[in-house]
């Protein structure tokens, strides 16, 4: 029974509502599109719903209900209102003031007659928007509505239970929160602890999707959500959180008051935690077969699962259409000189002719080629406008105070590289604020602003376009580097590494082990996942940095991914590319040079010794045997700040190639990356430079580490030729098993120049001057 | 010493039933508003412990009075109190930092296990 006071304050205010009501659809049958009125009778029914609702009335609150509906479809789609359905909304006040009246004198709402009326306002609604969701979505909320009021003398169970539950592994978790392949190689490298957290509200709780989004809010003080499922940040539909899934970090111990403290959200009845059991991938580098066997595939198509649809700027599609439109006339123009030359007109003409339309479309194809390509850019803001909120998120969570700057958000790139690279930036934005960031108190005493700085930028360089975080905190701390390397790799002689080799141990799979990140204020953790992801793209990172100045690293990516800036060679009377990229040098020298060492070919090259592959035996051919005094071409490749030189036959030029990736049969054939069809027909294979190098890399880092190690390669001559001699067996099988020779030299790497030169190199060689590859396409190489 | 709320909503009606409702449980009702610009004001005046604030209301609606007192008062506990369909506007009223939130029509355990919840 409802006590007598609430009862009149409410008649009071719902026959106040009723009668402005009435007034206002007065009004709005003159103005039918005034839009403040029509905001009024909405709020006014809205008001009307809520109060009957809390007093039980649940007629006037359903129709008061249907009535906002109503006015909330003319709210949102801006129509006017038609008189019948004036008359209808009419007929539903109409029945709320009698049963208010009813109210004051009996106490009881009417129900009489009401579900006819319930039922005429519902098909009116369905007739308004049979197929528009916005009103449907009410309608189920409603259902919902009165399961709720019917329980209303149940109590309210506020406990929740939460509980922890075995562990889980890792393998069910991919399928149950839809990781990416990123997140999962980041999760696997990392070596913190990850977490199932399986969060039920109450089942009469109505609006689920927001208390869920509570607890997500909570979490995320505590630590770092991964992901969730449903994705909490773009799924809103409450019929889907039944329960959510969350993948999380956490920062804090998970069995603190501050952590157990973020399910203390109303109407949440249970959570489930469960710890993550995670393979981790191991610290040694040759375990990646798997991997590589993809390398190879996405190096050439990218197949990842990324959306296949692309939107395009309707001025690209005109200026497509404009260039089709010239290549047609240029081939009535060739039509043309057809005519000519069946009406037997002088061969000069036609050779006039000829040339002038051949020009042109040596000219239109261009065109095409460009415009082909732009159609794939799409502007790199549509990440970059993510990063601010990003920024502000971790720069809370670790107390940071940081101003976050971005630049080139119009700069383009390929639409498949938007998408793989977004996760590459997150994760170096954050450690840039998590490792490079000093605190606030430590900046002050260095004399820096109190606020970091840290500026993401695009730009493009030549047919590369470069993604840049850059930081104003502490550097990277080399020593620190040092020792962590002493430790994990005891063979290595620290001090014969330059400063950038050092960073390149950074980007070694477990680099950085959970113990470490405390003492180590480098970066580290996950940094060969980025790494990984980015050669993927074909790309490479820089990274330069600066005690107490900061750091700055680049991502350097390709242009596109369809055309490839190559090298394009000979050897064995075939062609093959060599991507630019993976290019240092290219040069022509004399034969004897080149020294033996035992069976291994190396090459002393301004005060750096490489070693020598020949292009012809690598692909499985003779080399040709070379008279004493020839010259002959090499080419200086680098993969990671290793180099190699392949020696080659004959040298073609630079080009830009279409690549063709590979048939299915052929990829498992390790050091080919793709097809490139050329001009005239013939097939060129594209190298995996990156593949070859790493190859024989892995093939001879004994040999590597022991060279470096001794700094003579007298001292370890004969363990040089027992150690290939094991390897040499396993390089003839892997011959057999890939069709790919591989080359029987050793290995040196850019550090090798300190070993002695005397007990090496016999005599200078003379080198020519430095030719950069432009140079070199317009050499005369016949 | 009991704790201060302030009651936000334009149904007069409304603020009666939570008044009621809470100083029933011992709560101390400092002050009402009934639309948000006397909200904000009220709130800067008041000072209350917690103040339950509507979504609908005429003149400023409970967003933007939100967004006005949690820059007057960044620790300032608020519990948003909203019907039906709302949802949106509840999504955002987490971003900007409430605490919880009550949907109408809400029973008395409800709003009083928000308010401890937001207490603690």
């Amino acid at each position: 029974m409802i006590e007598d006071k609430y009862k009149k304050a409410f008649l009071e205010e719902a026959f106040e509502l009723v009668e402005n009501t009435n007034q206002l659809i007065l009004k709005l049958e003159k103005d039918p599109k005034n839009e403040s009125i029509i905001n009024e009778l909405f709020r006014y029914m809205h008001s009307l719903k809520s109060e009957a609702g809390l007093l039980g009335f649940n007629v006037i609150m359903e129709i008061s209900h249907l009535l906002e509906d109503i006015f909330d479809y003319f709210r949102k789609t801006k129509q006017p209102i038609s008189k019948n359905i004036i008359s209808s909304v009419f007929k539903g006040v109409d029945f709320i003031f009698d049963s208010l009246n009813s109210i004051s004198s009996t106490s009881e709402e009417l129900t009489e007659n009401s579900d006819s009326l319930i039922k005429t306002l519902s098909k009116l609604i369905d007739e308004l928007d049979s197929n528009q969701n916005v009103i449907l979505k009410n309608k189920e909320i409603k259902e919902k509505e009165e399961v709720e009021i019917k329980t209303e003398n149940d109590t309210i169970i506020d406990e929740i239970t939460i509980s922890k539950k075995e562990d889980i592994e890792f393998e069910k978790i991919k399928k149950l929160v839809s990781l990416s392949d990123f997140d999962i190689q980041m999760i696997e490298s990392d070596y913190s602890d990850y977490y199932l957290i399986n969060v039920y509200p109450i089942e009469s709780c109505i609006m689920k999707y927001p208390r869920i989004y509570l607890v997500y809010n909570n979490l995320r003080q505590n630590g770092e959500i991964v992901k969730s499922s449903p994705n909490i940040e773009e799924d809103q539909d409450d019929s889907h959180y039944v329960n959510a899934f969350f993948l999380f970090k956490p920062s804090v111990d998970i069995n603190s008051q501050d952590f157990l403290s973020s399910f203390q959200v109303d109407e949440i009845g249970k959570v489930i935690i469960q710890k993550v059991n995670i393979q981790r991938k191991s610290i040694e580098f040759t375990e990646k077969e798997e991997e590589e066997n993809n390398r190879i595939e996405q190096a050439v198509g990218i197949k990842r699962s990324s959306s296949n649809t692309l939107r395009i700027d309707i001025e690209k599609l005109d200026s497509l259409g404009r260039s089709v439109g010239e290549l047609i006339t240029n081939r009535a123009k060739f039509e043309k000189i057809l005519e000519y030359v069946r009406s037997g007109e002088s061969l000069t003409f036609i050779n006039q002719k000829l040339e002038e339309t051949s020009a042109e479309l040596f000219r239109i194809s261009d065109e095409l080629q460009t415009i082909v390509m732009q159609l794939r850019m799409i502007p790199v803001n549509i990440i970059f406008n993510k990063f601010p909120r990003v920024v502000r998120d971790i720069a809370s969570k670790l107390n940071k105070e940081v101003d976050f700057f971005i630049s080139g958000g119009d700069t383009e790139i390929d639409k498949k590289v938007i998408e793989e690279i977004q996760d590459p930036i997150t994760h170096l934005i954050r450690n840039a604020i998590d490792h490079g960031i000093e605190p606030k108190e430590e900046r002050i005493a260095k004399g820096k602003p109190a606020k970091g700085r840290i500026t993401l930028s695009a730009y493009q360089e030549g047919s590369h376009i470069i993604i840049e975080v850059s930081d104003d905190g502490s550097g990277i701390n080399y020593e620190k580097i040092a020792r962590k390397v002493k430790k994990l790799y005891p063979d290595v002689n620290i001090d014969s590494l330059t400063q950038s080799e050092l960073i390149d141990y950074v980007f070694k799979p477990g680099f950085t082990t959970k113990e470490e990140i405390t003492t180590l204020s480098g970066r580290g953790v996950g940094l060969d996942v980025v790494k990984d992801h980015v050669s993927q793209l074909r790309g490479r990172i820089d990274v330069t940095t600066e005690k107490d100045i900061g750091t700055s690293i680049k991502i350097i990516l390709p242009l596109t991914l369809t055309i490839l800036e190559v090298l394009m060679v000979k050897a064995a009377d075939s062609f093959y590319a060599i991507p630019i990229y993976n290019i240092e040098q290219t040069d022509r020298i004399p034969i004897q040079s080149i020294e033996k060492l035992d069976n291994y070919d190396i090459l002393q090259y301004r005060n750096e010794v490489y070693s020598v592959i020949y292009l012809s035996e690598l692909v499985g051919k003779e080399k040709k045997v070379k008279s004493e005094d020839e010259l002959v071409y090499i080419v200086i490749v680098r993969y990671n700040r290793r180099k190699i030189c392949i020696l080659i036959d004959e040298l073609i030029g630079e080009q830009d190639v279409v690549v063709q990736s590979l048939d299915e049969v052929f990829k498992r054939i390790k050091g080919i990356s793709g097809v490139a069809i050329l001009g005239d027909g013939s097939v060129a294979l594209i190298l995996d430079i990156p593949e070859i190098v790493r190859d024989f890399v892995s093939k001879n880092s004994m040999l590597i580490d022991r060279l470096e190690q001794e700094r003579s390669l007298a001292k370890v001559h004969d363990e040089i030729v027992n150690k290939y001699n094991d390897s040499k067996e396993s390089i003839l099988i892997n011959q057999k098993e890939n069709l790919v020779n591989k080359s029987n030299t050793i290995d040196t790497k850019s550090g090798f120049n300190n070993i002695n030169e005397k007990e090496v190199i016999k005599e200078k060689i003379k080198t020519e001057p430095n030719k950069e590859i432009t140079e070199l396409s317009i050499l005369d190489l016949s | 010493m009991k704790t201060k709320i302030l009651l936000a909503d334009d149904l007069s009606f409304m603020r009666m039933m939570q008044k009621d409702m809470l100083e029933q449980e011992g709560f101390e009702i400092v002050g009402e508003a009934s639309n948000g610009i006397e909200a904000v004001n009220k709130y800067k005046e008041l000072r209350p412990d917690i103040i339950i604030l509507d979504i609908t209301m005429p003149y400023m609606n409970g967003l933007e009075a939100m967004k006005k007192i949690f820059e007057f008062d960044p620790s300032a506990k608020i519990i948003i109190c909203s019907a039906l369909g709302q949802q949106q506007l509840i999504i955002e009223a987490i971003k900007s930092g409430v605490k919880d939130f009550i949907v109408k029509p809400f029973k008395r355990e409800r709003i009083i296990s928000a308010i401890k919840k937001a207490l603690q």
